[in-house]
């Protein structure tokens, strides 16, 4: 096993290259979620969860069914299948196991399924040629960095709520603008020179 | 509602991105140029032509239970349609867009109208639905493009048009652009709409 | 219980229909995508190799595929040059790098074949300055040899200057066109 290569994923996908602040993936649930730090957070652990085993799924399926098969043009459609099963079971396993969470996740947790970030990893995993255990670090990574930034952004936004925003800006304008700024912030990871 | 009214509607008072703040992800990371949001504009509302039409066309076999994974298989396929008939035929636009193709699928706005319209609505009405949304979405990705490309590379569709002397701000094209200027831009809508309802 | 067998009976009989439906879009479009990556690749040969005109592809024991080009249609005697495909962990994405070497190792051109960073900042290992026919980050590889491909901060005509806050996509391409180069020498030694 190649831990270099794996450090480096783990490096490039939370900082270096965010889902969220470089990719732009993941970006309904981070303006919808990040109120609140307490929903930010719990729906950061949800979406690793959701990411890492969607990686460990969506992986063989790709290689070991649609590759064989010459079936690789049904991988949009299996893969967001696929997803969207996960996440009922999530759910389910929320609402025995941890009801509090799940009450508090509300209508944002079937809303993972259209979450892009999750689509968007499996696609990466397999685009990015990794091999099954790169491909979860990656998903378990891209999660993490999504969950940074969630909440990174939910403790911003719960200061703003109290400041004097101008009207047309109050709400998502200016969450956008403050993700804008630590997007600027983010980039300044990518003077990091891995060799 | 009459036709028109359910045409016109997507274009201004329910205009997906400003209004409907939905679909932002591609929104955002195409948007680097005039051609990128107008490509990704016209993919999008071929698949949400395509997914409204099949919809309305099934809505009453659809068990209520399963409307939404059964959605979203139908827009998965027009999703992958798309790709295919991309790469195959507009290959160079293909590659830019790369992989917010087939993240289209998850393009809240397609679940969205099929869900509030497709699945209670006849087939004419639904496809006037998709026009309107679409066209709207697109119009608004160009506005979004074309600002970010202007500031950001001094262009405008690969031309130049800023004079010589214009440094072009690359942080325009780059990711805290995409945001920074979504968000003026929706703050200016808001402006607008609150000063036309003040009138 | 008898409830979900149906409902999940609804779901793949939609599935199934979608699938078929797909499988024969992807029939019709299939021969035409082959068209379009193949023309492609055959773009990126002649670019990395404009001397030859045939080419013929061969692999290694090791698996290292590579191809050979000939000037003239007959690919009779020695061939004029080599090409193979660089791999490079770029920013964003996998940089794919069509490399063409003469018989003496030099650099005859490269053709970026796939790339997907970041726009405005990695995408302009593809940029084509005005007024200029070709892109100047891969015009720079023309003659070097692999021991001059380092890449530098400043223009420095016998090296590869990077580009302005893009310096890991140019250390990508340049690592593995040397790679790449090496592994040819390898081959033709």
């Amino acid at each position: 096993m190649n831990f270099d290569s794996l450090f480096l994923i783990i490096i490039s996908t939370i900082f270096i290259n965010n889902f969220v602040l470089s990719r732009f993936l993941g970006l309904c649930p981070f303006l919808g979620v990040s109120r609140n730090l307490d929903s930010a957070f719990g729906m950061g652990m949800a979406v690793i969860f959701v990411m890492t085993i969607a990686s460990f799924v969506t992986w063989p399926i790709y290689h070991l069914v649609l590759v064989p098969f010459g079936i690789t043009y049904l991988r949009t459609i299996v893969f967001i299948l696929v997803i969207a099963s996960l996440v009922q079971f999530v759910e389910m396993v929320l609402n025995k196991a941890a009801p509090a969470l799940y009450q508090a996740l509300g209508i944002f947790l079937p809303l993972i399924t259209t979450n892009c970030a999750i689509l968007g990893v499996a696609v990466l995993n397999i685009d990015d040629e990794l091999t099954l255990i790169e491909a979860l670090v990656q998903g378990l990574s891209a999660g993490i960095g999504f969950t940074l930034a969630l909440v990174l952004m939910a403790g911003i936004r719960q200061r703003l709520e109290l400041g004097k925003v101008p009207e047309s800006l109050r709400g998502v304008p200016i969450a956008l603008v403050c993700a804008g700024l630590m997007s600027i912030a983010f980039l300044g990871f990518a003077g990091f020179s891995i060799k | 509602m009459s036709a028109w009214k359910i045409f016109i509607r997507g274009l201004w008072e329910e205009v997906p991105l400003f209004r409907l703040v939905l679909g932002l992800c591609p929104a955002l990371a195409v948007t680097t140029s005039l051609i990128n949001g107008l490509g990704m504009g016209l993919a999008t509302t071929s698949v949400l032509l395509g997914s409204n039409f099949v919809v309305s066309l099934v809505r009453k076999r659809i068990p209520a239970k399963i409307r939404i994974p059964s959605f979203i298989v139908i827009i998965a396929s027009f999703v992958t349609i798309v790709d295919l008939m991309m790469h195959g035929f507009t290959p160079e636009l293909h590659r830019a867009l790369g992989i917010f193709i087939p993240l289209i699928v998850v393009n809240c706005l397609i679940l969205g109208r099929a869900e509030a319209f497709a699945s209670k609505n006849n087939l004419g009405r639904s496809l006037l639905d998709g026009a309107g949304m679409g066209l709207g979405f697109t119009l608004a990705l160009c506005l979004l493009g074309a600002v970010r490309e202007i500031l950001g590379s001094g262009a405008i569709g690969g031309f130049p048009v800023a004079p010589e002397s214009y440094r072009p701000v690359l942080l325009f094209i780059l990711p805290p652009g995409g945001f920074i200027v979504f968000g003026l831009l929706l703050a200016g809508f808001n402006l607008l709409d609150s000063k036309r309802g003040g009138e | 219980m008898g409830e979900i067998v149906r409902l999940a009976g609804v779901l793949t009989l939609i599935t199934g229909i979608a699938a078929t439906a797909l499988s024969n879009v992807y029939m019709l479009a299939r021969d035409r995508i082959a068209q379009v990556e193949s023309a492609r690749e055959e773009e990126a040969r002649r670019t990395a190799l404009p001397q030859a005109a045939v080419f013929s592809a061969d692999t290694t024991a090791e698996g290292f595929v590579f191809y050979r080009g000939w000037a003239d249609s007959t690919a009779a005697g020695e061939p004029v040059g080599y090409i193979t495909l660089a791999l490079g962990k770029g920013y964003s994405s996998r940089v794919r790098t069509m490399v063409g070497v003469d018989r003496e190792m030099k650099i005859t051109g490269i053709k970026i074949a796939f790339q997907q960073e970041t726009p405005g900042l990695g995408t302009r290992i593809e940029e084509v300055r005005r007024g200029d026919k070709t892109p100047w980050f891969q015009e720079q590889f023309r003659g070097k040899t692999r021991e001059y491909l380092e890449v530098v901060r400043t223009a420095d005509p016998e090296r590869i200057e990077a580009i302005t806050g893009a310096t890991i996509s140019s250390e990508a391409v340049t690592s593995s066109v040397r790679k790449a180069v090496e592994q040819l020498e390898q081959v033709i030694r």
